[in-house]
């Protein structure tokens, strides 16, 4: 017997004034869950940004199905990059990335 | 559809173009129910604010901030505001504040103070939400009071909330959570800010709750009271034409 495991891929959006950079985005989010949630809770959680657009200021960002609400938090305690203020938005979370993609469009 | 409401974005500091800009957000985020803190001189504004929102098809709420510094003082502030606002929230400063706050049916939210060191002291303990609960008060918590701040500050300030959170649910006392933005990087999704309560060991069914059916509820029981024809809860005057 194989213990699959599942993913809940998250489309999310950056309202800044100023333009993000991915690696930003990256550190930011990985920092979030630490402070919130430990070194355990970033080995449940499994993020990882899959993508991300500076220009448009969105991306998908792929987590362990069984925590989606604790990727949420950790993205709607983000209040700051560099001192600039910023919030996350989780716009459309799926199953599949490709299901997502489609909703997105 | 779940429709979701904000109970609480503040006045903004830039003025009506950038409320204009923070309801607009809102109505993208999905919120069909928006309500502002205005000042109790803001006549002009709130229909202004009223403009900007039936053009955006978000209904507006709204809701005055009191602050006061004795129990006596707060009475007359309900005195004088209850019928001009929707929804009054109280900021408890003051133990014997809060007491009157939680106990009086004039009061819709009831708001601690956001400094950990303070809010250890004075929270919605055993005593207020047993006065809560025989009134109509509901716990407002903040998520602005959750997301900024330093681990420290914000562990705090989540234990005391937590405890809150408890004993609001143990007393069947309801509890909504509230942006509480003052610009635009303040306002999140309704499922983000759902999401915020798992920290508090709120369960997703009531979290979405409290940014949707426990907001409206509010809402609707105060717009039945300010109508005219409102004499007590069920009973209302029937016109003629209406018989």
């Amino acid at each position: 017997m194989t213990f699959r495991r599942r993913h809940r891929y998250a489309a999310f959006r950056v309202l800044s004034s100023t333009r993000i950079g991915d690696k930003d985005v990256r550190e930011v989010i990985q920092r979030s869950i630490l402070e919130l949630f430990g070194v355990y809770g970033l080995s449940t959680i499994e993020p990882k940004v899959l993508e991300y657009d500076e220009k448009q200021g969105g991306g998908i960002i792929r987590c362990n199905n069984l925590h989606l609400p604790l990727l949420r938090a950790s993205l709607a305690s983000i209040t700051t990059i560099d001192d600039k203020p910023v919030s996350f938005f989780v716009l459309k979370v799926s199953g599949t990335l490709k299901a997502l993609r489609r909703e997105s469009t | 559809m779940r429709r979701f409401a904000d109970l609480h974005l503040r006045f903004p500091k830039k003025g009506l173009n950038e409320l204009e800009e923070m309801l607009r957000l809102s109505s993208n985020l999905e919120y069909s129910t928006v309500a502002v803190a205005f000042e109790q001189n803001m006549k002009e504004e709130v229909q202004q604010a009223h403009a900007i929102c039936s053009d955006l098809g978000v209904d507006l709420v709204t809701r005055v901030d009191l602050e006061p510094d004795t129990a006596g003082e707060l009475l007359r502030l309900l005195t004088r505001l209850r019928l001009r606002f929707e929804i009054i929230a109280v900021k408890c400063s003051t133990r014997s504040v809060a007491r009157q706050a939680a106990k009086d049916r004039r009061v819709d939210l009831l708001d601690f103070p956001t400094d950990p060191a303070q809010r250890e002291r004075l929270y919605f303990d055993r005593h207020e939400a047993v006065l809560a609960s025989g009134a109509l008060s509901t716990l407002e918590i903040n998520a602005s009071t959750i997301s900024g701040g330093r681990a420290p500050h914000k562990a705090r300030l989540l234990a005391t909330m937590r405890r809150e959170v408890m004993e609001a649910r143990r007393l069947r006392v309801p509890f909504i959570l509230s942006s509480g933005a003052e610009n635009l990087y303040g306002l999140r999704t309704p499922r983000d800010l759902a999401s915020l309560l798992t920290l508090m060991n709120v369960d997703w069914d009531s979290a979405l709750g409290a940014v949707s059916s426990e907001p409206l509820r509010i809402v609707e029981r105060n717009r039945q009271k300010l109508r005219e024809d409102y004499v007590s809860p069920g009973v209302r005057v029937v016109g003629g034409d209406q018989r």
